[in-house]
């Protein structure tokens, strides 16, 4: 019996973002949020060693979801995770994030706790490592393949400046990056079959965390896109770009 | 209250960028790398985490074994983590720093209550680089358990994109890989030049290592001129490029998004405009 815990965040959808030229501050209001992509390559991961037989089952584990959240943790489950645990609570950094996630994660056990280097609006890569030291797992970063789960051991290939094929007796974590494999898009009817399956919708407080102990310890006091200082010149060929550099000193 | 400062890093320059900035604001210590039973992020993670009670600001080289670190090192700490620091100031227990946040689009700050793990890449503090005098502090662990069976692929290799003087930038505009040639001429006829690509072309053609990847989870540049032949100009590679003194761009596409961030564009092929600007350098 092998467990895997998928950490899964949703956020707003990055893509679609404007900036306000009057203020140079990104409009979030009303950005529709989505499955962090980074994400969808550790349910893929998962999933994956359950249909191989490495692994018996798959849960997701989402903190504040958003907006959307109880529609957005149907991806998961379409994709082929077994049951996801949804949790709210307070507004938190990631510090907090990871104290709520690894709490639930140790409430519920599991052997292995996967999730993505990055996320799609932070991009710190902190939440997998962080739960697993919380969960006193060796995590290995930066995983771009893994080759089997067997034995009580975990063997993968890390990227690091080399690629290290590295070995891990379980309990244990794993950061994929975004070349380790391609996300599946669900069937309709695994869509449909995901609205089936069992959501475990907790709080905080459930868990026995105080929100003071989640309190951010990062507090945001100013967010602006920089200022692009750019000329804009369009030059009509390479030659009139030369005669632009050299009189801009830049040849 | 003196800010008081531990530092690490696997890369010697990042060491010792670290350990300069850290002299200069605070009492400093960078970790002696030797005494671990191995040097497996875990273990190294697990021997700074039990020294950082000590310090208020922990800062590490942002490469990726300094990456997988840090995190790691924030829980141990219960500190909070700052990824890729553009800017950092202030006092023990009210530091404040800054760093891209929803994939590049913005630059948040934020104030930090308490301890603080970073990471911070070369160039972030200092461009030039000064002997420091700072004192080694010993840190010893149990190693983690993992084991690296072995190694795959070619190690790191020597090429820096970050120093060069002029990168000219391969985009999706390129249809083959042994087109790269067009942009390593105009590399080659500028003193400091170098190839650099876009994500695409690092991550999904492999025409190019990582080494040569620009953008927010690449390389950060900061030449007197980048030269973006056939990018499109996607957030997260504009977020790579905002150091260039200079931004030109190339591209058939009059609306890509590249040329709003350019101060020269040439709305051309670069299959024509990359020869005839070499035969111009």
């Amino acid at each position: 019996m092998v467990k895997v815990a998928v950490l899964v965040k949703m956020a707003p959808d990055v893509a679609q973002l404007k900036i306000d030229p009057a203020t140079q501050a990104p409009k979030l209001d009303g950005l529709p949020w989505k499955v962090s992509d980074f994400d969808k390559h550790a349910v893929e991961a998962a999933v994956k060693l359950r249909e191989a037989g490495q692994v018996t089952s798959v849960w997701a584990y989402t903190y504040n979801a958003g907006p959307n959240g109880a529609n957005l943790i149907k991806e998961p489950l379409a994709m082929g995770c077994d049951e996801a645990v949804v949790i709210s609570g307070p507004e938190t950094d990631g510090r907090g994030t990871a104290k709520v996630l690894a709490a639930a994660i140790k409430a519920d056990g599991a052997d292995l706790v996967f999730g993505a280097t990055e996320s799609l609006d932070r991009v710190a890569g902190e939440v997998v490592l962080r739960v697993a030291a919380e969960l006193g797992m060796p995590s290995i970063y930066n995983t771009q393949s893994i080759e089997s789960v067997a034995d009580g051991k975990l063997t993968a290939v890390r990227d690091a400046d080399v690629s290290e094929k590295v070995q891990v007796p379980l309990p244990a974590a794993c950061a994929m990056n975004d070349e380790i494999n391609h996300p599946r898009l669900p069937a309709l009817m695994q869509i449909l079959q995901a609205g089936k399956k069992p959501i475990h919708n907790k709080t905080t407080a459930d868990l026995g965390l105080a929100d003071g102990d989640l309190e951010r310890q990062m507090v945001q006091i100013d967010n602006k896109a920089p200022k692009q200082d750019r000329k804009n010149v369009i030059v009509a060929d390479a030659a009139e770009l030369v005669a632009a550099l050299k009189k801009e000193g830049a040849l | 209250m003196s800010l008081k400062i531990l530092s690490w890093s696997d890369d010697d320059d990042l060491c010792q960028e670290l350990r300069m900035w850290a002299e200069k604001n605070g009492d400093a210590r960078v970790v002696d790398r030797k005494g671990l039973p191995d040097q497996d992020a875990n273990t190294i993670a697990a021997g700074i985490g039990a020294a950082a009670g000590d310090f208020d600001l922990i800062l590490i080289g942002s490469t990726k074994l300094g990456k997988d670190i840090a995190a790691r090192v924030a829980a141990l700490a219960d500190a909070s983590y700052a990824a890729d620091i553009q800017s950092l100031e202030g006092s023990a227990g009210a530091l404040k720093i800054s760093r891209f946040v929803l994939s590049g689009n913005s630059v948040a700050t934020y104030e930090v209550k308490g301890k603080l793990v970073a990471t911070a890449g070369r160039g972030t503090f200092f461009d030039e680089l000064e002997p420091t005098n700072v004192d080694e502090l010993a840190i010893s662990a149990e190693s983690s358990g993992v084991t690296v069976v072995e190694t795959v692929g070619a190690g790191e290799s020597d090429f820096d994109l970050t120093a060069a003087d002029y990168v000219v930038g391969v985009g999706r505009g390129f249809k083959a890989e042994g087109d790269i040639a067009l942009a390593q001429a105009v590399a080659d006829k500028l003193k400091g030049g170098a190839v650099g690509c876009s994500r695409p072309v690092a991550a999904d053609l492999k025409w190019r290592g990582e080494e040569h990847w620009i953008g927010l989870s690449g390389n950060e540049i900061k030449p007197k001129v980048y030269f973006a032949a056939g990018v499109s100009g996607q957030i997260q590679h504009v977020a790579g490029i905002r150091g260039s003194k200079l931004i030109v761009a190339i591209n058939t596409n009059k609306d890509a998004p590249i040329f709003q961030v350019a101060d020269y564009g040439i709305v051309g092929d670069l299959y024509t405009v990359l020869p005839a600007l070499a035969d111009l350098l």
